[in-house]
């Protein structure tokens, strides 16, 4: 399969994360995903989307921009702010870790994004922002049956 | 909007279609005001409706936990379609709240 590529820009606003999820979730069909596959990226989409928001602008204005291509079947996706940025990004990804003492907060974001997706790296620079880069090959769950 | 009922000392929370960080957020502060009240033990979130959920919804429902738990109450699951079940067995929640029926 060709390369195929895809970017959005949109306001740091939680309304926006459904959005966010449908456009990752539309260019996702083309690689004919099982609806387990689509849920697992919608969620990892929906948990990066929700730190930029919450984390990264503070729920305050800004921009975030999601980039995604597809390759042999795997989906690439870049999600990017230019918040706060993180200070400690090993103590961020630690489960059940909110740096908000939020207790409406899971502390699970990280989690969730490694345990739907194949690979996650996070870029990110104290007062410049944030890239969270994950990975997932569709078509591995059928195989292994 | 309804997004909870009040039976007893139990209140009964719909969960909607998707359940984010923007509808968690909402959940959260409209029902502040019922688990303000002592008498409310027990809480149930009903799944009926729901597609879709990330850690939000395991954030709003630890945080409904704690409100409870003080008051020696419980936290049930109802309508619990495969997907929810994933994501509820993945984050670990079910050793705080029970899932009903099936």
């Amino acid at each position: 399969m060709n390369k195929n590529e895809m970017m959005i820009e949109f306001g740091s606003d939680a309304k926006n994360e459904g959005l966010a999820r449908i456009v990752v979730a539309s260019f996702l069909t083309r690689t004919n995903p099982t609806l387990n596959e689509v849920e697992d990226v919608k969620t990892a989409v929906s948990e990066a989307v929700t730190n930029s928001i919450i984390h990264g602008y503070e729920n305050g204005d800004g921009k975030i921009i999601i980039k995604a291509y597809i390759e042999d079947r795997t989906i690439h996706i870049e999600i990017i702010d230019y918040g706060c940025g993180i200070p400690d990004i090993d103590k961020a990804m630690e489960p059940m870790y909110t740096s908000k003492g939020d207790e409406n907060r899971s502390g699970m974001g990280f989690s969730f994004m490694e345990a739907f997706m194949d690979e996650l790296v996070v870029e990110s620079k104290v007062g410049e922002g944030t890239t969270i880069k994950m990975k997932k090959k569709i078509g591995a769950e059928q195989e292994t049956y | 909007m309804n997004i909870y009922e009040k039976m007893g000392d139990t209140v009964i929370i719909s969960l909607p279609e998707e359940v984010d960080d923007y509808r968690a957020s909402m959940i959260i502060e409209g029902t502040n005001e019922v688990f303000a009240d002592d008498r409310i033990k027990n809480v149930v979130f009903d799944f009926g409706n729901t597609k879709f959920m990330d850690s939000s919804g395991i954030g709003l429902i630890t945080r409904r936990f704690r409100d409870v738990h003080d008051r020696g109450g419980e936290v049930s699951l109802m309508n619990v379609n495969q997907r929810m079940d994933r994501i509820l067995l993945m984050s670990g929640i079910y050793r705080i709240a029970t899932k009903l029926g099936r």
